[in-house]
């Protein structure tokens, strides 16, 4: 059920605004999916990610449109004006190949000598974009990776002393291949939790790579370009209309501790879920039910996102499949919810 | 390699990781049930190898399992064991030289101790092989175990009220309902059996197990209040009257061999064991018409008589014209024996009826037949054959025979010579004149009755009654006894006594049959005759008194006596044969009234099921139809639960239901080629129990549940919708 179903607004407030932000998760989507055929799902997730305010690891193969994918989104959200208060431009989006001889400065930025002014100016690196496509991030030296995911954590990098904000959208799509990995400084667990999402692409169906052959002459962007766009300010709206507005009930919060505590309760599990996680989880389950056209969250975005969520978070003894025990406790989890709407009350 | 091959045959690795505990249980299962099915074939030695055999057969099966070894080769090497050892039992049974060395009895006893031991490692071993292969090969164990405690159960399943068997018979004692007792012990049974299936990994199992037994039970119980409780069956068991080889034991008895001649029919055996146990088993129940004391304080029922001397022993008589006073079949109308003797003065006329519960080979009266004619089988179903018996009993006391002749007048030369032949051995007449003289005056020498007592007297001092002998192994075993250790038991004596008097030239004969002492009546007109009285007593023939017996009492008696027949037993026996109401023993009523009460509870348990069931269905059904109509009744604000659960209920009834683990949207989705209006529905619903704000109008849900109900008529055929609507629980599993 897309946004469409229930388009009637009605006079009251939240409705008008829940209506305009579902607007906005609309046309992201079909840029997106006009610009990349057959990954629907990912997509989703992409926008639910930017909704929720949290970041994106893509594990894909070479050639697999992530790249497409960071950019239509990057081009989907125009901006004219600076963000108050930023004394930089901020480009729509930008793409950081990581590789091991990079520094740290070459994605932050660096302070260099200005000699029309005479004076020390910071210019900023690639890093200051609304959407920033990390490629390859497993790469690059545990430094520059470190300071990637303190700027993704702390939406500022800090350079000679000085504190820069990064603009409040700043939303990261990292890749890494999931198979290439000689020669490569594999994040390590902590790391991995300041992502929302960990996707693992699967390759498209066969319709929608032959669609995207018999559009051949045409690049997926172009046919993009000639969606209606939104603007850095809608998004923001957004996201704080998601925060707001989409009811989260009781029994969904509980339904999310008693999953994390489920998983932790595991003897197969060696390390749990953390507390941040369930916290990231919230507005991501928010941000589905907006899309999927309903201001609750209901079992289903549970369902949906737990996996996405969990999978990269949890550390299971050797030769335990961590997609099988997630989906086991959350069909649990999905049990008692089930039982709980049924309930009078 | 032997490992891996292991880890390929053996399916169940349950069997291989058993704890000790379960090992020693299933090896103390076997051990018990392979005694228990032993215990009637063979002897106390083969049961004990058969429980050893039992329990290493499962030691065994276990260890194989636990080293990795392959089972069915194990199988194959087990059954090819049992047959060569069950080739080599034969060969050593039927060669001599084992009995050479150890004896004939030993050699039996010994071959029997390591088949049946053998037997019992292979058979216990397969079946624990198997059920490795198969875990559904444990109901064949499941099945031995089950038969082994049946069938020494089943003898039981008369009631058997005349038998004493060791529960029924203190049941009874107790005053408690045997049928009680066993339909409790099934319960037991049915219950342990399942909990052990409860213990089934899926619940569905489980269920079906349950269903299963319930099925049984109510099966069960349908045909017993149709039915009742099954009545006997004609009793079929025989072997505890004197018929043939009849009193012949469990274990083969190898005098019995060395002697040939004689009646193929009758043979009076000497033997050295005897099987007290077998001897316990009531044979038949006799109705004195008149009441008749014997002189000599002892009932005899004659049934066969041995008179004539093949060299050897003493064997029925090939004669014709000897021991005519004997019937030698059953009547089929009244016969009368002419050659019995008369009543009068020596003898008075005694009416029997004789009722017996065990095959017998010719008929059997008390002593001095005249007359037979057969009689109706009472109803009870525990006798065989009835017959009426008139005898002319002796009435006289020996005193009173003092002085007549022996032998009677019309006896030719043969018939004379018949009688008092005897083993060409000049210690009889020797031992008979010197007691004769020792013991009785001058003028009472020459008198065949006072030379019978005297002997019977001296026997009496001097003999040792007992069961247990060794003359058996004799060429002429009343020798052995008689100028040996005279230990001995009834055959003994009445040859002895019989070959003494024949030395004195009086005509003797050894008699057979039963003889019960007259206070065993305890007042009543009914004697019930068990195995333990047989008796073989020695008969001399007096002039126109007929044949009269003269038994041995020995003083010193090594074997416990034979216990008196139990009164009510008794009694009860007697009105069975009689045909009157049994209703008036005390334990008969009470036993009557248990089993009143029994069939009470029953009916009554039986009703509260019933009205337990229609209860359950109707609230099942009032529950079901409420949860039908309630989305017309029930406030706005549950509206959409109980429209989303009406649905839910529908679904369930032409078996559409969310799978667990499915999310209600998933499943909403998964039916929305047949049931689109479901999708709305069930996103009103959580809408409702999740806290969204927006809700549908009551006349929007309304319609869309006709919607639904609309599009699943034509989704789903009438008929599953009907069973659906019928089925009461269906409701239950709407989740």
């Amino acid at each position: 059920m897309t946004a469409n179903a229930l388009s009637i607004a009605s006079p009251v407030d939240s409705s008008v605004s829940l209506h305009q932000a579902r607007e906005v998760a609309a046309r992201l989507q079909r840029r997106l999916a006009g610009a990349v055929r057959g990954r629907d799902e990912v997509i989703e997730l992409v926008i639910i990610a930017l909704l929720a305010d949290g970041h994106v690891l893509l594990e894909d193969y070479p050639g697999s449109g992530k790249t497409t994918l960071a950019r239509a989104l990057g081009e989907a959200i125009v901006d004219g004006q600076p963000a108050p208060g930023s004394r930089h431009s901020i480009a729509a989006f930008r793409r950081i190949q990581f590789t091991p001889d990079l520094l740290p400065s070459d994605i932050t930025g660096a302070t260099i000598y200005e000699v029309q002014n005479s004076r020390f100016v910071f210019r900023p690196g690639p890093i200051f974009a609304h959407i920033v496509l990390a490629d390859e991030i497993n790469r690059t030296s545990p430094k520059v990776q470190a300071a990637m995911l303190e700027a993704m954590a702390e939406k500022q990098v800090t350079v000679d002393d000085e504190t820069h904000a990064l603009d409040a959208l700043f939303c990261v799509i990292a890749t890494q291949n999931p198979l290439d990995v000689a020669g490569t400084y594999p994040l390590p667990i902590p790391q991995l939790d300041r992502f929302l999402f960990k996707i693992s692409m699967q390759h498209i169906e066969r319709g929608a790579e032959l669609e995207v052959l018999q559009t051949y002459p045409q690049r997926g962007l172009e046919i993009a370009a000639a969606l209606p766009t939104t603007d850095r300010d809608a998004v923001l709206r957004t996201r704080e209309v998601v925060r707001h507005e989409v009811v989260v009930a009781p029994a969904i919060k509980e339904a999310l501790v008693d999953l994390a505590r489920r998983i932790r309760d595991d003897r197969r599990v060696l390390q749990g879920a953390s507390t941040r996680s369930l916290l990231l989880l919230l507005p991501a389950l928010q941000a589905r039910a907006l899309i999927h056209g309903r201001d609750y969250v209901a079992p289903e975005d549970l369902d949906t996102l737990a996996p996405h969520v969990f999978a990269h978070r949890v550390q299971c003894t050797p030769g335990t499949d961590v997609q099988a025990l997630l989906r086991e406790h959350t069909a649990a989890q999905i049990e008692s919810l089930a039982k709980f709407s049924l309930r009078h009350r | 390699m032997r490992r891996s091959k292991a880890g390929e045959s053996t399916t169940n690795p349950e069997l291989r990781t058993n704890s000790w505990l379960v090992v020693a249980l299933h090896a103390l299962m076997y051990a018990v049930t392979a005694a228990v099915l032993v215990a009637p074939l063979a002897n106390l030695a083969a049961v004990v190898a058969a429980a050893i055999g039992g329990s290493m057969g499962a030691l065994l099966a276990h260890a194989a399992l636990r080293r990795g070894v392959s089972p069915a080769p194990c199988i194959a090497g087990a059954l090819v064991a049992l047959w060569v050892s069950t080739v080599l039992r034969q060969g050593l049974l039927t060669t001599t030289w084992l009995a050479h060395r150890w004896g004939p009895e030993h050699a039996a006893s010994v071959v029997d101790f390591c088949w049946f031991g053998l037997a019992a490692i292979a058979v216990v071993a397969t079946l624990r092989l198997l059920t490795a292969i198969r875990r559904a090969f444990a109901t064949l164990e499941a099945m031995l175990v089950a038969i082994a405690f049946a069938q020494a159960l089943v003898q039981h399943r008369q009631g058997a009220i005349h038998r004493p068997y060791e529960i029924v018979d203190t049941l009874l004692a107790a005053g408690v309902d045997p049928t009680l007792f066993f339909l409790a012990a099934g319960a037991c049974a049915a219950v342990i059996i399942a909990l052990v299936l409860l213990r089934e990994a899926q619940w569905w199992r489980t269920l079906l197990h349950l269903a299963t037994i319930a099925l049984l039970i109510v099966l069960t119980w349908a045909a017993l209040l149709t039915a009742g409780v099954p009545a006997a069956p004609a009793s079929t068991a025989g072997g505890l009257g004197l018929h043939g080889k009849s009193a012949a034991g469990k274990s083969a008895n190898p005098s019995g061999k060395q002697h040939s001649g004689g009646s193929p029919k009758e043979e009076l055996e000497f033997r050295d064991n005897y099987n007290e146990e077998s001897k316990r088993f009531p044979v038949a129940v006799v109705l004195l018409h008149d009441d008749y004391s014997p002189p000599t304080g002892v009932y005899y029922f004659r049934q066969t008589v041995f008179s004539q001397f093949n060299g050897q022993r003493l064997v029925s008589a090939t004669r014709s014209d000897v021991d005519d006073d004997i019937a030698t079949s059953f009547p089929a109308v009244a016969t009368s024996l002419e050659h019995a003797p008369r009543s009068g003065k020596w003898r008075l006329e005694v009416t029997t009826t004789v009722a017996l519960m065990a095959d017998h080979a010719r008929p059997f009266a008390l002593e001095s037949l005249a007359k037979l004619q057969p009689a109706a089988l009472p109803a009870t179903g525990h006798f065989r054959r009835v017959y009426i018996a008139e005898s002319n009993a002796l009435r006289a006391d020996y005193r009173e025979l003092i002085g007549l002749g022996a032998g009677s007048p019309a006896w030719g030369v043969e018939q004379r010579r018949h009688y008092t032949q005897l083993p060409d051995d000049r210690r009889y007449p020797d031992l008979a004149q010197r007691i004769v003289r020792e013991t009785l005056p001058e003028r009472l020498r020459q008198d065949p009755v006072a030379q019978a007592l005297a002997l019977s007297a001296w026997l009496g001092h001097h003999g040792t009654y007992s069961l247990r002998s060794r003359h058996a192994q004799s060429p002429e075993p009343t020798g052995d006894f008689l100028f040996g250790d005279k230990v001995g038991y009834c055959v003994h004596f009445a040859h002895a006594m019989t070959y003494l008097l024949r030395s004195l030239g009086v005509p003797a004969r050894v008699a057979t049959g039963y003889a019960i002492e007259e206070s065993a009546r305890q007042g009543g007109s009914a004697l019930l005759l068990s195995g333990q009285d047989s008796h073989a007593w020695a008969e001399l023939y007096l002039q126109s008194v007929g044949w009269v017996a003269v038994d041995v009492v020995p003083e010193t008696v090594v074997d416990s006596p034979p216990t008196p027949p139990d009164p009510e037993l008794q009694r009860l026996l007697g009105k069975m044969v009689r045909g009157e109401p049994l209703n008036t023993p005390p334990m008969q009523q009470r036993v009557a009234a248990l089993r009143g009460e029994t069939m009470r509870w029953l009916r009554r348990a039986q009703r509260l099921l019933l009205a337990l069931l229609l209860a359950t269905w109707a609230l099942l059904m009032m529950v079901k139809a409420w949860r039908r109509v309630a989305p017309r009744w029930v406030a706005s604000t549950a509206l959409p639960r109980v429209v989303y659960r009406l649905q839910l209920d529908r679904l369930g009834e032409v078996q559409q239901r969310r799978l667990a683990g499915e999310s209600r949207e998933a499943f909403a989705s998964r039916l929305r080629a047949t049931v689109p209006a479901l999708q709305p529905i069930t996103q009103w619903h959580l809408s409702a129990a999740f806290g969204g704000h927006q809700s549908p109008g009551p006349a929007e849900l309304q319609l869309l549940s006709r919607q639904a109900r609309r599009q699943m008529q034509q989704a789903f055929p009438w008929w599953k919708r009907i069973i659906g609507i019928i089925i009461p629980w269906s409701w239950c599993r709407s989740r």
